[in-house]
């Protein structure tokens, strides 16, 4: 990075929790939130398990909220939960942001599109085809509303140099965090707030995933299902999440005289040109983004002691993603700390990066390494030693965080607790 | 940074000679009315690509493919065919995407699983209900849907495994991802950078537009540059004066008074002309009435633009300038660069 680049602060709302500290209790007790779905009607569905936000958050839904916002809230899931953690987090960011020039300050994001308008689909259908009303118009400013959510918090924090949305799937919200860094790196501005959201967790959502192959087959007890890097693994778990991370140059934070508490090293992204619907089998795609993250950090393979990978429990992802450990780090990789937590959260998809950047980051914090919890039979790859069994309890100051989007979009981010 | 050349596939603008000509002649492209049971949506044009062009992508994967993302292979082939760089470097460019929205054909009245999710509203028993949702959802719905498409299907065919985003989804998506690139030429990170994308136009484009304009045209269609950190003999033109801000919501009273960096100025898109002085200019160019919304790809095919009027005599310098319907103001200037320099 040519600048320095902070990490001032993060909220998250995962299946794990309402709020970092919730979710890292329940990282700490070992707790997956891996179940049967209860926030859609599921009855008569071969597969009915996810994780899920067992939460409406109208509670978060401001009374003096603008209108139309207020309707996007009630109608539209990956809104409702960036804005819930936008009111955990709003007043310790707005203090920092007070005296800001605007065009200091930008937002990315992370979205997914889930399957375009089909959040929307049942409300239009039945407006539009059914009762032949036309009143769904009234919100047609929010269809397709993928610039709406970074948007919004420009509006909230006065951030407007960049409002911007990433679009590339499960890589989306490490990559935004990885933009965001390089924006500042690169002295375009001082100030970003970026993240991500989403959920599949919805009827036609659920269903297109279920069809594309990539979910687990329920296992006993349901918090089972989910096994990264297990040779008995079949697949990943729908879920949902969003979260926020605050980002500053060297200059802001002397400024405003606060106290970082990481240092992003760097950043790297690739990709795989190989096929829409699998990553390149050979892993050298996601070995490339590590690679680069590591040549922009300036540091050994041997100076990183956290991996929080991918490790979605897919059969494709997961070879691909040890033998790009393997070749990425070779036999430093013996001694890293390595593990996936989405067998405790799912696959939250555009937000799985955020998530699992916060998680990490919450590890650090706490000196609490989580292991993989549903990992007993690893795959076996040289110098592949995932974390299973029980979770480490040591200081841990470098860690990468590793997520892949369909269509072999690639991304790694490190970062230094400080 | 260098503007190495461009590429564009457009509603009747296959290639940049056809686009040469719309321009220079100011002809608009020809539009369709769309309706939704008899309600008036807009005017769409889609181009028309014969699968005879060289490029057109396998039958295999036509199965996934909307149409901007076609156009966007066969723009991108195109334009590194002509590039004349070595396949490694070409391996190790980077890709930034500007997208739109991705729900082609899907919420047409004809479309068949709109029909049968119609239906489905009549069936009282939920579990029957949901059973019947499930069987009429496609398999291949997840990915025709794909935000990331275009990267990934660009990046697939032309063999390009650099850095990379795509950025969504209205025009400022446009000039976030030159900037992106530029950014990163500068640096020295890189030298060469594939910048471009796609944007489709339906139904829900057509929503989206209604409730800023009051009779929407919009395209579907593809553009593409190549921005490299070294002038070539090649060479097309220069990025300069890059800069963007948000003025708030498309209603607010806010005043867009930029200083003119060239004597000539292209504007994509129609929102937001109230607000903008443009006494600065000798001469304003709305590419929007000659190609409805741009979306997704309107500052591609203002850049593209300038360089037809680069080939004109005297035109050495154009400016563009973007406001989308967020608000968020784009501009930068493109400067000629000619063969002797």
């Amino acid at each position: 990075m040519k600048r320095k680049v902070y990490v001032l602060d993060y909220e998250l709302i995962s299946p794990l929790g309402i709020g970092n500290k919730q979710v890292f209790e329940n990282i700490k007790q070992n707790v997956s939130a891996v179940n049967v779905l209860t926030n859609f009607y599921t009855e008569g569905l071969e597969l009915n398990i996810g994780a899920e936000i067992k939460d409406h958050l109208t509670r978060f839904l401001a009374p003096d909220e603008d209108e139309q916002f207020k309707e996007f809230f009630k109608i539209e899931r990956k809104f409702a939960l960036i804005y819930a953690v936008y009111q955990l987090i709003k007043n310790r960011v707005l203090p920092m942001v007070e005296d800001l020039d605007p065009m200091q300050g930008g937002v990315v994001l992370g979205i997914g599109a889930d399957c375009g308008v089909f959040e929307f689909m049942e409300r239009y259908i039945r407006e539009i085809y059914v009762e032949r009303e036309m009143s769904i118009l009234e919100f047609k400013n929010f269809f397709q509303p993928i610039d709406i959510y970074s948007a919004f918090l420009g509006m909230r924090f006065n951030l407007a140099a960049f409002q911007q949305g990433i679009l590339t799937a499960c890589a989306a919200s490490n990559q935004a965090i990885g933009w965001g860094a390089e924006a500042i790196a690169d002295g375009l501005v001082d100030f970003v707030v970026t993240g991500g959201t989403d959920s599949i967790i919805n009827t036609i959502g659920y269903i297109a995933f279920e069809k594309l192959g990539t979910l687990a087959e329920p296992d006993e007890p349901l918090a089972n299902t989910c096994k990264p890097f297990d040779i008995n693994r079949s697949g990943t778990v729908a879920a949902e999440a969003a979260g926020i991370v605050v980002l500053a140059s060297e200059d802001f934070v002397r400024e405003k005289n606060i106290k970082p508490r990481f240092e992003i090293l760097g950043y790297g992204s690739s990709l795989d040109a190989y096929m829409i619907t699998a990553p390149d089998p050979t892993g050298d795609g996601m070995r490339r983004a590590m690679e680069s993250a590591l040549e922009s950090a300036r540091i050994e393979p041997s100076q990183v002691e956290y991996i929080n990978a991918h490790g979605t429990g897919t059969e494709l992802n997961d070879v691909a993603e040890v033998k790009a450990l393997n070749d990425a780090f070779g036999p430093a990789l013996e001694k890293i700390l390595v593990s996936s937590t989405k067998d405790r959260h799912g696959h939250a998809i555009a937000a799985a990066g955020v998530q699992e950047f916060i998680i990490t980051a919450m590890a650090l914090e706490n000196s609490f390494i989580p292991h993989t919890r549903n990992l007993k039979n690893p795959i076996q790859d040289r110098w592949f030693r995932p974390l299973m069994d029980k979770p480490v309890k040591k200081q841990v100051n470098v860690a990468m965080n590793c997520n892949y989007g369909f269509g072999g979009v690639n991304s790694a981010l490190i970062f230094k607790r400080i | 940074m260098y503007i190495e050349d461009v590429s564009v596939l457009l509603p009747q603008a296959q290639d940049f000679s056809e686009f040469k000509n719309l321009v220079l002649k100011q002809i608009a492209i020809n539009f369709t009315p769309k309706y939704v049971l008899n309600d008036y949506l807009g005017d769409i044009a889609v181009p028309q690509i014969s699968r005879d062009n060289p490029y057109y992508p396998k039958p295999s994967d036509l199965k996934i493919l909307r149409t901007d993302t076609i156009a966007a292979i066969i723009a991108a082939s195109r334009l590194v065919e002509k590039l004349d760089f070595d396949s490694q470097k070409l391996q190790q460019a980077d890709l930034w995407i500007s997208t739109g929205n991705f729900a082609e054909k899907l919420l047409d009245e004809n479309s068949k699983l709109v029909k049968y999710l119609t239906k489905s509203y009549e069936i009282q028993d939920r579990k029957q209900r949901l059973q019947r949702i499930y069987r009429v959802i496609p398999p291949m719905l997840g990915l025709n849907t794909l935000t990331n498409a275009t990267e990934s299907y660009v990046a697939q065919y032309l063999g390009i495994k650099g850095r990379s985003t795509t950025v969504g989804n209205t025009s400022a998506s446009s000039f976030y991802v030159i900037q992106k690139a530029i950014s990163r030429l500068r640096n020295g990170s890189l030298d060469l950078a594939l910048v471009g994308g796609s944007v489709l136009s339906d139904d829900a484009e057509l929503l989206l537009l209604r409730n800023y304009l009051q009779k929407p045209r919009a395209i579907t269609g593809a553009a593409f540059l190549a921005l490299t950190s070294e002038i070539r003999p090649s060479t097309k033109a220069m990025v300069e004066n890059l800069f963007s801000y948000y003025i708030g919501a498309i209603k607010n009273n806010g005043h867009v008074s930029i200083s003119a960096k060239s004597p000539m100025l292209i504007v994509s898109n129609p929102f937001n002309f109230k607000v903008v002085d443009f006494k600065p200019w000798k001469q304003v160019l709305r590419l929007d009435q000659i190609l409805g919304y741009a979306g997704s790809i309107s500052m591609f095919v203002m850049i593209a633009a300038a360089l037809v009027f680069f080939e004109q005599n005297g035109v050495s310098s154009v400016d563009c300038m973007d406001i989308d319907p967020l608000g968020r103001v784009s501009f930068l200037t493109i400067k000629r660069i000619s063969n002797e320099a």
